[in-house]
């Protein structure tokens, strides 16, 4: 299992490698320079040719690419354009916020994704199963803007709008977040329960005489949330990745509005600083998950294990 | 056995994510340092902040709390071009520009008078001997030398050297070829002697931008590259001190009592970082909010101006500004002058100034719009479809043609105004399509001389025809500006003008150019000029729209009746 | 997203078991005479699918009122032109932002657009940038999955730029493919396809690493069958039920990631409309103009509700273990 787990980390190397090379090529095609774009209506050619000279925005990709990687493996993920402070310190500040509304969101579509899920499987086909499942399921299967206006514009005065200063302000976008990622749970409970459920000892169980609520509970949930444990592994990691769209809205300063601001004023350093700190985050979690799964049930053989 | 285990691991980490959580929570209310954001956490941890509007159970309830819409890169003016409220705020400039009976003048600031030479070419300035800076060093014409020069060393890496360069030597000093600026000198403590170039109309007035505040030699150079950025190193004379900067969450700023001005009757500023026009609107509403600006907002125009409720929470003011549509004459069909009438006479400009802006402004036919030095009244543009038809069919476009008009993505009020547009020119067989580019690609498009039609707007940045003229159609920036503008006589003209001492020619070239440029180039369409529309909280009292009607402001003279 | 993965990962193990079932090591000899016979026979027999179908039709009433809804909007929207009389990009500034009436059914916007004509129109931009991208997408992933899993050597090459493009957070990936070859509707089909086909990828190779372990499969490799026609027509029959269950519930991926793109301004270009983009432009007005924002929303929420649904319908009867 250790083994396992050095040979995926390593493995993860070349893949931040090439992210970090995917985003220099791309950037180096993509119009447009950070100091225009800084400078906005009030460009001076002069200024932005002087300047450009001394950031170095003149070399060739490869070139800045090089140097990208030799300050990388030293620590230096460089100052970013826009911003004028380092890379590590934006994303340090920047972090914790993430962090803090991806787990509040996460237990709050475990709170409604699992019972959610647990109802429709056991009254399989029903009214409440298909009740329970369209309200899980319509967090995603509406945009998340759409929703976070439209609670915006319900609870405006009964709590906070917008920005991050206290825990009250963290409600409407973990709530818009939460109800998203709670539809994939309820599904992944509700099937695999179901799963589960076929089982032949729960089939004795039954037989037994046992009561099908203590069934489930005793028996069937214990077993089939396995895979939905992995599930919220993944989750998590995603929502940590940066919630773009709830942090604008919001107003959250987290790192998916840095990374947008970055590609905004095409600001490479910091665009690289996000995108690999994040992949690293999801990195992370995907193998999280699997370690979980490979523990929980052997009968999973851990890809390239063996 | 494995299950139990796997689930106890689950659990462990859920439980680290939970831990690490809830001590990043409590980092961030540390580091959201004094006032309003650490107290109201603990507030409503306590169960008291139950209340609706954080702004009202903070302390510090003179506090004036403004939206911003994107976060400002540093502070130091002298290395952005673009963001002014926080400078207008904690720096002063050697003169200022305020209004005056309702006229736009330059008035005495950190200079309390000046003289001029005969030939335009040497300003001598008059310091004030009682203005401390924010570390309480006191103000000296070395001060001013050192802000000169710290702008044009080469390794400030400063973007806003256009405001000196018109000063003898500056280039040179620019370029590496001296290490003084030679034309700024220090007379004595409080005598400092600026000598330019050749003579520059405008230089007063450019020295009352934002971008010409004055530093403080000893703090500046002790905060090296933090200057702008720590809040505690970055010190000017300001009414306001920056205090506490959480990036992409608030900038706050604490009031000055030393200010030679005397103290501000605010507490202090908080500029809150509100990325989303609605959700600005909602924060006003719940009180969160005490200002709001309309002006980049029009879409809000109509729910405030037409809900009574509001009536009396509206100041408006003259903005300095004009929005046009510009024309490139290197791209077909627009290289025609015909064309660019045609498309002019096309556009009913008083149905959208109407219709999107609730009449809010009046029609403008010039470049120099009302409350700038040198405007005039111009000939008007008519409306008349009919006429831009024949003028088509004149150009060899009686069969229509195809028209892009470009723009920046996410801006919905340009949008709209270009779907207007899209559909008026419909009507006289222009096929227009609109492209939208992010902001990056759209200013280096820009640069290049590659855009098409565009719609834009210029705000003054000191009252001076120079100021929009020459931003637009000079030699140098005709291609930077995509409408490659090819008269060479208002080339010429625009230099010309610059070097005039006698002011009453001087505008009257400068009359000549618009006219020139407008109408008989048609190389813009001037559209209108809008009222500056501020939303103000009932308890904000002395709130002023600035005279150019720019949105960053200071807030110098507000005080709050809660 | 993953829970695709883990859904497919299951139906893998299914169609494992149910494999194993039909080929016992004593029938080894009897099936390579079937493979030979019938090549095909892997592939769900049409009047199975029949059934299956008309079971969930009667068993899942939600799913079987899906596809209804499904097929009512799809016609709805082909025919747009033959239900309203409005052309949805005429701007008329004197009828901005009416409620609801018997001219206007879901209102005008801020442009005095009819709603309801842009809900129509948009619909087909929002349709096409579901099944387009996911459909290609699809195909992408189908390839390299089953090269991946079935040529050992080009695994590893495979596998990691698909864990580039999985890790890589995908709006972030959107934006910058949008940037770069500039938005227009055929440039989102290509960005949402470049970020689409790792997800198949992976579902399909880990199907195919199973299927190659099968006796059928190296009895066909034994008897000297090609590759390329191995995995063609022994594993991807395989794969089919996974893989209609993966298209249908990746359709409401593509549409919503379509409205966030609009959101950010690199989505559907105007004067075209898709409903991400009239949800994106009504926020402006959501106050004092709610049905902006309310109508297009709704049109989402009900075509990607119904998806899901008809979606895990389909998983329920053509997954193998046969729930």
């Amino acid at each position: 299992m250790l083994k396992y787990i050095i040979k995926r980390i390593l493995v993860t190397i070349p893949v931040l490698i090439g992210v970090v090379f995917l985003i220099f090529v791309m950037l180096s095609v993509v119009p447009g320079d950070p100091l225009t774009v800084m400078m906005g209506e009030k460009v001076k050619v002069d200024v932005i040719e002087r300047l450009s000279q001394s950031m170095h925005l003149n070399d060739p990709w490869y070139v800045r690419f090089a140097w990208y990687l030799w300050d990388a493996i030293h620590g230096d993920f460089g100052t970013s354009y826009k911003l004028m402070r380092s890379v590590s310190s934006l994303i340090a500040n920047a972090f914790p916020k993430t962090l803090m509304l991806a787990v509040t969101a996460a237990l709050l579509s475990w709170a409604i994704g699992i019972p959610a899920g647990i109802i429709s499987a056991v009254r399989k086909n029903s009214l409440a199963d298909h009740l329970f499942m369209g309200f899980a399921l319509c967090g995603v299967s509406i945009p998340a803007f759409s929703v976070g206006m439209i609670l915006q514009n319900i609870f405006n005065g009964i709590l906070p709008v917008s920005g991050f200063s206290s825990p009250r302000h963290l409600i409407l976008p973990a709530l818009v977040l939460g109800w998203n990622a709670a539809g994939t749970i309820a599904r992944l409970t509700r099937s695999s329960l179901l799963e589960v459920l076929e089982d032949d000892y729960i089939r004795t169980a039954r037989a037994k005489g046992l009561a099908p609520v203590s069934v489930i509970l005793g028996h069937a949930l214990k077993n089939s949330l396995l895979p939905v444990i992995t599930m919220m592994a993944i989750q998590i990691s995603s929502l940590l990745s940066g919630a773009v769209i709830t942090e604008t809205l919001f107003s959250i300063p987290g790192v998916g509005r840095l990374a947008v601001d970055a590609i905004n004023s095409r600001d490479m350093p910091l665009l690289q600083g996000t995108v690999i700190f994040t992949t690293a985050v999801i990195i992370a979690g995907n193998l999280a998950a699997d370690i979980l799964y490979s523990v929980a049930d052997p009968r999973i053989r851990v890809e390239g294990g063996k | 056995m494995k299950k139990y285990l796997s689930l106890l691991l689950a659990g462990a980490v859920a439980l680290g994510a939970l831990s690490g959580c809830s001590s990043a929570f409590e980092d961030n209310t540390q580091s959201g340092a004094p006032s309003a954001s650490g107290e109201s956490t603990a507030a409503s941890k306590e169960g008291k902040g139950e209340t609706q509007a954080v702004s009202q159970t903070a302390p510090g309830s003179n506090m004036l709390h403004i939206p911003a819409k994107d976060e400002f890169p540093t502070v130091d003016t002298q290395k952005d071009t673009e963001f002014y409220v926080v400078p207008l705020n904690i720096y002063d400039r050697l003169v200022e520009c305020e209004v005056v009976d309702g006229v736009a003048e330059i008035v005495p600031s950190l200079a309390k008078s000046w003289e001029v030479s005969d030939d335009g070419l040497v300003y001598t300035f008059h310091l004030r001997d009682d203005v401390a800076f924010h570390n309480g060093e006191m103000l000296t014409a070395d001060d001013v030398v050192y802000t000169i020069d710290r702008m044009m060393n080469p390794d400030t890496a400063a973007r806003n050297t256009d405001a000196y360069s018109m000063i003898k030597g500056a280039s040179a000093r620019l370029n590496g070829e001296a290490d003084s600026v030679e034309g700024a000198a220090a007379l004595d403590e409080h005598t400092v002697e600026l000598t330019l170039e050749v003579p520059f109309g405008p230089f007063l007035a450019n020295l009352a931008t934002p971008a010409c505040s004055i530093y403080n030699r000893k703090a500046t150079e002790e905060a090296g590259d933090q200057f702008g950025i720590d809040p505690q190193l970055t010190v000017g004379t300001g009414p306001f001190k920056m205090s506490d900067w959480v990036l992409n969450d608030k900038l706050t700023m604490v009031r000055n009592d030393d200010y030679f001005k005397g103290a501000p009757k605010l507490d202090g500023i908080e500029v809150i970082q509100v990325p989303d026009e609605n959700t600005q609107k909602l924060m006003y509403e719940n009180g969160e909010l005490d200002i709001v600006d309309l002006s980049g907002f029009s879409s809000q125009l109509a729910y405030f101006l037409e809900n009574d409720a509001y009536k009396d929470n509206l100041v408006t003011g003259p903005e300095a500004g004009c929005y046009f549509y510009a024309f490139n004459q290197d791209m077909k069909p627009t290289d025609d002058v015909r064309v660019r009438k045609a498309i002019s006479m096309a556009i009913d400009r008083q149905t959208i100034l109407d219709q999107m802006y609730n009449g809010a402004g009046h029609l403008v036919n010039s470049m120099l719009p009302d409350g700038v030095l040198g405007a005039y009244d111009a000939q008007e543009i008519p409306y008349d479809p009919e006429k831009a038809k024949e003028l088509l069919a004149e150009a060899g476009y009686g069969d229509g043609c195809q028209l892009e008009i470009y723009q920046q993505t996410d801006n919905p009020d340009t949008l709209a105004i270009n779907q207007v547009v899209q559909s008026m020119l419909n009507e006289v067989g222009i096929t227009v399509t609109i492209k939208q580019m992010d902001d990056a690609a759209y200013f280096a498009e820009r640069k290049e001389g590659r855009l098409g039609m565009t719609r834009a707007s210029w705000k003054a940045d000191f009252n001076d025809p120079d100021n929009f003229l020459y931003t637009f159609f000079s030699e140098r920036n005709a291609k930077i500006r995509s409408n490659n503008h090819k008269n060479t006589d208002v080339y010429q003209w625009l230099e010309e003008a610059r070097a005039m001492t006698d002011e009453d020619e001087r505008m009257a070239l400068y009359q000549k150019i618009d006219t020139a440029v407008v109408q008989e180039d048609a190389s813009v369409l001037p559209l209108f000029q809008r009222d500056h529309i501020v939303v103000v909280q009932d308890w904000v009292k002395d709130f002023h729209v600035a005279w150019n009607g720019w949105s960053d402001v200071s807030y110098y003279t507000v005080s709050l009746e809660k | 997203m993953a829970s695709f993965e883990q859904a497919a990962s299951l139906a893998a193990r299914a169609a494992v078991n149910s494999v194993k079932e039909q080929f016992s090591s004593q029938e080894r000899m009897a099936a390579i005479q079937r493979i030979e016979e019938e090549e095909l026979q892997f592939l769900p027999k049409p009047d199975t699918i029949k059934t299956k179908l008309a079971n969930m039709c009667r068993e899942n009433k939600a799913a079987a009122l899906s596809g209804a809804v499904l097929a009512v909007m799809a016609f709805a929207i082909i025919f747009a032109d033959k239900l309203t009389s409005y052309d949805p990009n005429a701007v008329n500034l004197m009828e901005r932002l009416l409620p609801p009436s018997p001219a206007h059914w879901c209102g005008t916007d801020d442009l005095g657009r009819d709603i309801f004509t842009r809900i129509l129109y948009g619909g087909r931009v929002s349709l096409l940038v579901g099944v387009i991208p996911t459909a290609i997408s699809m195909v992408i992933g189908v390839i390299l999955g089953m090269v991946s899993g079935y040529i050992r050597q080009l695994e590893a090459v495979i596998m990691r730029l698909a864990d580039i493009v999985l890790a890589f957070p995908s709006i972030v990936l959107a934006m910058v493919v949008m940037y770069t070859l500039g938005a227009t509707t055929t440039n989102i089909f290509i960005a949402l396809s470049m970020i689409g086909w790792a997800k198949t990828a992976r579902v399909v190779r880990s199907q195919t690493l199973s299927l190659r372990e099968q006796e059928f499969v190296e009895a066909a490799r034994a008897m000297g069958v090609k590759k390329w026609t191995i995995m063609f027509r022994h594993i991807l029959p395989n794969c089919l039920p996974s893989l209609i269950v993966l298209f249908t519930l990746n359709i409401p991926d593509a549409i919503l990631s379509e409205a966030n793109l609009s959101f950010l301004g690199v989505g559907t270009q105007p004067p075209d409309s898709s409903w991400g983009l009239m949800v994106s432009q009504a926020r402006s007005f959501v106050q004092s103009s709610p049905w902006t924002l309310i109508f297009p929303s709704l049109a989402i929420l009900i075509m990607v509700l119904a998806l899901n649904f008809l979606g895990d319908g389909l998983r329920d009867v053509l997954d193998p273990h046969g729930r």
